[in-house]
């Protein structure tokens, strides 16, 4: 589902994007990031933000699909990304 | 007595350099960074109080203030359709501006916007953020290419603080509103409570 993570345009962060154009349950998502005490910070319909519960690191998930990861260490953002890009695939609504 | 105005601040590279031209031309600046936290990070705000304290120390008379601007993003993302999120979030800027600008008095509002760099900054969305109040606003930026005003941001010594890496807004949607329509607007903003946030906007000096 997803391309291959990358810095985003202000080389602050990593952003991942899904390969095709999918649509993301966001209510699931958030009920997902909650049974795993993930420290939420914003949720609406058009994005959440959330603090990874070990890692401190903030998170933002799309209904896209994309997901933001607000740290430049590349070795963080491939570990969660390992975690979170599963589970974002099977809240896939479309 | 030179003529007041409130500069938006932000971490890039336009609004400190059109901070530093309305403070060379006469202009008694006052800065204004409002802070979206979390929908950018720690590393943008300490990067935007560098700015700030380089253009206090090229320009001493010039005030720095900040206010918690996370109510009305957070307001805005939970309400209103997101193709006009950026719109309707600089409309708040404007108004946040204006509300401390009556505070100081100042007679005008500024920031570093200029057609055509980047989707957003159409014509018709300037005029549909000039709606938002009912003050003067500066765009000394507004017939400059990139070019020019990095060459500015670099003069001053500004630029290499504003291209450190730091995390662009969270909230700016994959097709922003480009056309936009001060109808529009006006309908969105109907789902927001514009009053109260307004008055929400609490300003803090920053020390230089």
């Amino acid at each position: 589902m997803y391309h291959v993570v990358e810095p985003c345009s202000d080389s602050g962060a990593y952003v991942a994007e899904p390969a095709e154009k999918v649509r993301i349950d966001m209510d699931r998502v958030k009920e997902w990031l909650e049974s795993k005490d993930y420290r939420m910070k914003f949720t609406s319909e058009v994005i959440i933000v959330a603090v990874h519960p070990d890692e401190e690191v903030e998170l933002g998930f799309y209904p896209s699909g994309k997901l933001l990861f607000k740290t430049t260490d590349k070795e963080v953002v491939d570990r969660l990304f390992g975690e979170l890009a599963g589970m974002m695939e099977e809240r896939e609504i479309s | 007595m030179a003529p007041k105005v409130v500069v938006l601040l932000s971490a890039g590279i336009d609004s400190p350099v059109a901070a530093h031209l309305l403070a060379d031309a006469g202009f008694e600046v006052s800065l204004l960074y409002l802070d979206t936290r979390p929908f950018t990070d720690d590393r943008t705000v300490e990067l935007v109080r560098e700015l700030g304290k380089l253009l206090t120390d090229i320009h001493p008379d010039m005030d720095f203030y900040t206010s918690d601007f996370s109510g009305a993003e957070k307001e805005i993302a939970g309400n209103c359709n997101p193709h006009f999120q950026c719109i309707l979030c600089r409309r708040m800027m404007y108004r946040a501006a204006k509300k401390l600008g009556d505070e100081i008095g100042a007679e005008a509002i500024a920031t570093g916007e200029s057609l055509g760099q980047v989707a957003s900054q159409t014509l018709s969305n300037l005029v549909a953020e000039d709606d938002a109040v009912d003050i003067t606003i500066h765009r000394p930026l507004i017939g400059l290419d990139k070019e020019e005003v990095i060459t500015v941001a670099r003069e001053i010594g500004t630029f290499d603080i504003s291209t450190r890496p730091s995390v662009c807004c969270m909230l700016t949607p994959d097709g922003p509103r480009v056309r936009s329509t001060v109808k529009e607007v006006r309908e969105q903003e109907e789902k927001m409570d514009v009053r109260g946030l307004v008055e929400g906007f609490i300003f803090q000096k920053v020390d230089g």
